[in-house]
């Protein structure tokens, strides 16, 4: 872990790392790996990764076209929105 | 009204028309008034909705459409929607969120009749187990205001021990019930995975987020249980099996206490545990010695799977659609940086960047698909066990509450908070915190873990113990 790392994945999970706030993050995240590293000890030859703790089958709904879009009630919850669009920054260049 | 009821009494008052919703809710809301300034329990009230409620809950019982919880004021954590008020998770991302909809849960418990009295204090997001992270400043332990209620549910567990709320709602990730709970001497009760819907509850690690409650006794839980669960298919990972609170299940269980695991807690914790379990055995219940291998692993992994899960969970969180959108940011990335950078706090940016790092080109492997193989070591070592016993004690927190601000530059420490009840979220297990006793004036609690479905037994041996104790009956005189 080091500068370069911690500043891919600011990038990757889109957060702007602060210069005052880097160095404590990346002493953070070297105690942190450094405490989880301790799983690479475990001896799991032939364990199958485990990704959810029962042995079930998903639930489907049905699959039936219901009428319930209220675009109007969701978009009450964005900053900006004209028309029933969300508003972003300018995306194409003329 | 006496300072300290639980449902089932003030259902009993109602019943008897000694006190009206309406009084009961009013009676909540006033001592949350009163005192909540030195808790800061609540992070926001509905006072209005809840009398309007309270007032419809009356009628009903006056026509006879009595319900479990018609008329029972609680409180849900600021974790779960309820339709047309705040929902923040604690966080500035979420500071102005209005909640579209309600949660299932709080539907459920609606439908029951359960009146809503706010939202209450919870760490940024759930992470945290000292309520610490909160953006509306920490909750404090009502019976002793330098120390922290636990987390990340602190909230909740510190609204029900000063008797400011006969119940709360909670989620646990990795203890978030079961650590507070023990924390302020209340009942923390989680089932198994899927049982409670998580529809409507904003995700932290989608595999290992239970919702459940926290109760000031094991019967109000049962109560609460029985009116939130069941299998909602708006939640793809909601269980279709049955699970059943059923308290006549066997009376005398055989219970697994993993005694090695326990060798470094400061004898006030091991002492009130011993006591538990002596008056277990006394009512002839069996205690055996079992193994749990890859306990001490469990810390570790669940920190790579669930920083995982929550890089992937709040990426949604892009300042377009809701939440925090950013005055700064001229592209379309930069205005999701600015939105993110500004609205998540330093330990909800920690473990998005852990978990970006192990789902990384070059990691995935040795850190993310390691953990989960890891889990499944560690599940199956449960389900090993519950082949020679129907419970498993343990305690349910390494240490007694502890002074705000004591781990604010270890964030290992804290997470080592988790030990005992990290891996029951990993193996997906029901489970309960139950109090059990005092060391130097702090409460303590003991924790039960069920198998799979096993709700019913938890019930059976949480009743039985609070029969023989009165631990869950006291109250800090906060109140006073």
């Amino acid at each position: 872990m080091d500068d370069a790392t911690l500043a891919r994945l600011g990038h990757l999970s889109r957060i702007l790392l602060k210069d005052e706030e880097q160095a404590a993050l990346l002493q953070d995240l070297r105690t942190i790996l450094r405490f989880v590293d301790e799983i690479k000890s475990v001896p799991t030859k032939d364990v199958e990764p485990l990704a959810h703790p029962l042995d079930t089958v998903q639930a489907l709904r049905n699959d039936s076209v219901i009428d319930d879009i209220e675009r109007d009630k969701y978009q009450q919850v964005a900053s900006q929105t004209v028309d029933g669009f969300y508003v972003v920054p300018k995306v194409i260049d003329s | 009204m006496d300072t300290i009821q639980s449902i089932k009494q003030l259902c009993d008052l109602m019943d008897t028309r000694q006190a009206s919703s309406y009084e009961i809710t009013s009676e909540y809301l006033a001592r949350i008034r009163r005192i909540d300034k030195q808790l800061n329990s609540f992070v926001s009230l509905h006072e209005e909705a809840a009398l309007r409620a309270a007032r419809l809950a009356d009628k009903n019982r006056a026509c006879g459409r009595i319900k479990p919880l018609t008329g029972i004021p609680i409180g849900h954590k600021d974790v779960f929607c309820v339709k047309g008020e705040r929902t923040s998770c604690c966080s500035r991302m979420l500071e102005s969120f209005v909640a579209p909809y309600s949660a299932t849960i709080v539907q459920n418990l609606e439908d029951a009749g359960a009146v809503s009295l706010g939202k209450t204090n919870m760490d940024e997001f759930a992470m945290g187990s000292s309520n610490e992270t909160s953006i509306f400043g920490p909750a404090r332990n009502p019976w002793n205001l330098d120390r922290v209620p636990g987390g990340s549910s602190g909230g909740s567990a510190a609204a029900v021990a000063a008797c400011i709320a006969p119940a709360c709602t909670g989620s646990d990730t990795g203890g978030s019930i079961r650590q507070p709970a023990s924390f302020c001497g209340v009942t923390g009760f989680k089932p198994t995975y899927g049982v409670n819907s998580r529809f409507g509850m904003v995700a932290f690690a989608s595999s290992l987020d239970h919702p459940g409650t926290l109760t000031r006794s094991v019967e109000d839980a049962r109560i609460m249980f029985d009116a939130m669960s069941g299998q909602d298919l708006l939640d793809s990972t909601s269980s279709r099996a049955p699970a059943s609170s059923n308290t006549s299940a066997a009376t005398r269980m055989t219970l697994g206490y993993p005694t090695s695991l326990f060798s470094d807690l400061p004898f006030s914790i091991t002492n009130a545990l011993e006591e538990a379990r002596k008056i277990l055995e006394g009512q002839g219940n069996t205690i055996i010695e079992i193994d749990l291998p890859h306990f001490d692993n469990a810390v570790a992994a669940y920190y790579v799977i669930s920083c995982a899960e929550a890089s992937a969970n709040l990426a949604r969180y892009d300042g377009i659609r809701y939440g925090h959108r950013s005055m700064h940011g001229s592209t379309f990335d930069s205005l999701c940086e600015h939105s993110r950078s500004e609205g998540f706090g330093q330990e909800v940016k920690r473990r998005i960047l852990t978990g970006t790092f192990v789902l990384s080109v070059g990691h995935y492997d040795a850190y993310y698909v390691k953990a989960q193989k890891v889990r499944r070591l560690i599940r199956d070592d449960y389900l090993r066990a519950f082949e020679k016993v129907d419970l498993i004690l343990s305690p349910a927190s390494p240490t007694t509450a502890f002074r705000l601000h004591a781990l604010d530059r270890e964030p290992t420490e804290m997470y080592k908070q988790d030990q005992f009840t990290v891996p029951v979220n990993m193996a997906g297990l029901p489970a309960m915190s139950i109090p059990c006793g005092f060391a130097e004036e702090l409460p303590v609690g003991f924790q039960m873990i069920g198998p799979h479905f096993g709700e019913s037994r938890l019930f059976s041996l949480g009743v039985q113990f609070q029969t023989l104790t009165d631990w869950h009956l006291k109250a800090p005189n906060v109140l006073a």
